[in-house]
């Protein structure tokens, strides 16, 4: 079956490249599918595409090209819906806005995407005791690379 | 602001309706209960600050703008 991306042309996925989020991400319930789009296998920034509607997407970043060693706590509800025993089966993904000057472009560390790879579901987790800000610089080391 | 100092089991009233309790207290935790008529909404912050956040993740982004992230992240890795 043939669908309309927003970034990416017409793409037709097969039932295993669709991720379904349990409770969809917040403020947008009510789409719970989504395909991961990246230019290659190993890129770091990639494109969360609804496949209930074309016009939805956002981008996400590996939250391991943002900061070091990111931590996680998911509660025990969290790792029932992601069918899971341990947060390690979890694979994280960092929501990303990407402002016009991308110098000011933003990560939610504190509310990731946690997928189980195998089971293909989803859902954003707010991680709890966490220190992690919920709106965090992209680039935050620019100044340390030049000192 | 009010600021208001609270032990175990006490508890704030907000209008005639809401009460807040506290419940638990631990080093870097409290647990607290609350009455409120149901047609108040209560949810943690972090919740409807993500909510935010993604509304605006939502927004259209130019192609160009993602690759030059991705060869700025490049750098910003290989600077670690």
């Amino acid at each position: 079956m043939i669908f309309k991306t927003r970034n990416y042309g017409d793409i037709t996925p097969t039932e295993d490249d669709i991720i379904r989020f349990t409770e969809g991400l917040y403020g947008f319930e009510e789409y719970e599918k989504y395909v991961i789009l990246k230019d290659k296998p190993e890129d770091d920034i990639m494109y969360l595409q609804s496949i209930d509607n074309e016009n939805l997407s956002f981008v996400l970043i590996d939250p391991f090209v943002i900061i070091n060693g990111y931590k996680t706590t998911v509660n025990d509800d969290d790792l029932k819906d992601l069918k899971v025993k341990n947060k390690s089966e979890l694979k994280f993904l960092l929501v990303a806005i990407i402002t016009k000057d991308i110098q000011n472009s933003l990560v939610n560390l504190r509310s990731p995407i946690a997928i189980n790879p195998e089971l293909k579901i989803a859902k954003q987790v707010i991680l709890e005791n966490s220190e992690y800000p919920l709106r965090y610089p992209v680039f935050n080391n620019e100044e340390d690379g030049r000192c | 602001m009010l600021v208001i100092r609270r032990k175990e089991t006490e508890s704030i009233l907000i209008g005639d309706d809401i009460e807040i309790i506290i419940s638990e207290i631990s080093s870097d935790k409290v647990k607290i209960c609350i009455n409120a008529p149901k047609e108040i909404k209560i949810s943690r912050k972090e919740l409807l600050e993500t909510c935010e956040f993604n509304i605006t993740a939502s927004e259209k982004t130019n192609k160009e703008s993602i690759l030059s992230i991705k060869s700025k992240l490049k750098n910003q890795i290989s600077n670690n």
